[in-house]
């Protein structure tokens, strides 16, 4: 198996972001980019995508490099769907509306997933179960990633000339014991889970902290979608 | 197999979402309190495995383990993916929230289908030749049934994605013969070291 038969990628480096008082509140951004996001879908003229346009223009600017990336990924696959529409049914208009409304609400999404750190959601709205998982595959995520890399490293190492299916073969061992190996350690964490009194608790990270800003932002922000609905 | 965010149309997207919202529900039910933990590490382990970029010939390809999910949790493949696919788009940037529905439902009936017709066979069978080719028939099912469901998707959204979802389905079939391959080691080889492990059990 030579150097780049098999490569994981590592998960981004989770910071706590400092608190900015500045910062919206998390869920005025979740409704917001929501709303935006269903405005889009819904927009059919002319001025409302122009309209619908100040905000992504605006944001692109701000956005990482792995967002960007991704973004022009995503416009790849555009351009060869642009091509097999146009060919097949040339309706310009109707590609041009659907690689608008891609590039629009992507370009929101993906700040409103930069500026997020771990969001659980309120347990009014979210059932228990789901609050659970979610805390639990994160913790799971993080504690298996260095586990799954050093046993791709070792493959690496103790067999550099794998080829054809015994590539395969051998990966799927590497990941049929990550996965035994989560499962073993599940089975400890559900035993340290009832000791320490169950799945009562998992409060919020960080306290979500309403303020008047964030009305205010989203007052506005509903007359901007309502503008593009009405356009 | 993702659907990006701003292609569906709103019927797609609230057809996905129910869909979705009934399989979560169904899978949350059939989860017990005692195995959230270890749907949580499942699902944490098949999302870092579908992180590995697997080099095919000039390309490389992420193989997403669709009917290993779904032999090994059962319904509870629904709320699993759910979880994973939010984590992937916090974490990644990758897919969308108001698409998750659909992107669920796909990967998640996929992988359930995949257990609800050859789960019973695979407990069954005896010999490991047997074992390892309905493995692999279940692996290359599930890639191909998620393939076909998103060009469902894509055409329920507009006609002109029509040709785009047959190239889709196209395009997958390499990918349906790796995922088998790697399925079929994978449940021969749990078969044999852990047979409790698989939903099928």
């Amino acid at each position: 198996m030579n150097e780049n038969t098999f490569t994981i990628h590592t998960l981004p480096k989770i910071h706590a972001s400092k608190y900015n008082p500045y910062n919206l509140d998390v869920r005025a951004k979740f409704a917001i980019a929501i709303c935006y996001a269903i405005s889009v879908a819904i927009a059919r003229t002319s001025g409302a995508f122009l309209m619908a346009s100040v905000l992504p223009i605006a944001l692109a600017f701000t956005l990482s490099n792995s967002s960007l990336r991704t973004l022009a990924k995503i416009n790849l696959l555009n351009l060869f769907m642009l091509v097999t529409m146009i060919l097949t049914f040339p309706d310009f208009k109707a590609a041009l509306i659907i690689i608008l409304r891609l590039n629009f609400t992507c370009v929101v999404f993906a700040k409103l997933f930069e500026t997020t750190s771990f969001y659980i959601p309120d347990p009014k709205f979210v059932p228990k179960k789901i609050r659970v998982l979610l805390i639990l595959t994160i913790r799971g995520i993080f504690m298996l990633q260095d586990c799954l890399h050093s046993s791709i490293l070792s493959v690496k190492m103790r067999a550099p000339n794998l080829h054809g299916v015994l590539k395969w073969k051998v990966f799927a061992y590497v990941i049929a014991s990550s996965i035994l190996r989560s499962e073993s350690r599940s089975e400890k964490m559900l035993l340290a889970i009832k000791m320490r009194g169950g799945f009562a608790g998992f409060e919020q990270g960080r306290d979500l902290n309403w303020k008047f800003s964030d009305s205010v932002i989203c007052v506005l922000s509903g007359i901007y979608v309502t503008g593009i609905f009405l356009a | 197999m993702h659907i990006s965010e701003g292609v569906l149309s709103g019927g797609a997207l609230l057809t996905g979402w129910a869909c979705s919202g009934v399989g979560i529900a169904i899978g949350l039910k059939k989860t017990e309190s005692e195995k959230i933990v270890r749907t949580a590490m499942i699902s944490s382990a098949f999302f870092l495995a579908s992180l590995v970029n697997v080099k095919v010939g000039a390309s490389s390809t992420h193989l997403a383990f669709l009917a290993p999910m779904g032999l090994a949790l059962g319904w509870g493949i629904f709320p699993a993916v759910f979880t994973a696919l939010i984590l992937q788009a916090f974490l990644l940037q990758f897919g969308g929230l108001l698409v998750l529905g659909a992107n669920t439902f796909i990967m998640s009936f996929a992988g359930l289908a995949a257990y609800l017709l050859f789960g019973k066979i695979i407990s069954r069978a005896k010999n490991q030749g047997v074992i390892f080719t309905f493995a692999f028939v279940a692996g290359a099912f599930a890639v191909i049934l998620g393939a076909f469901l998103v060009g469902v998707f894509l055409a329920m959204s507009n006609r002109i994605f029509l040709i785009s979802a047959k190239i889709i389905l196209l395009a997958h079939i390499p990918l349906a013969i790796i995922e088998g391959i790697v399925t079929g080691f994978m449940i021969t080889w749990l078969r044999r070291i852990s047979p409790e492990f698989l939903a099928i059990s």
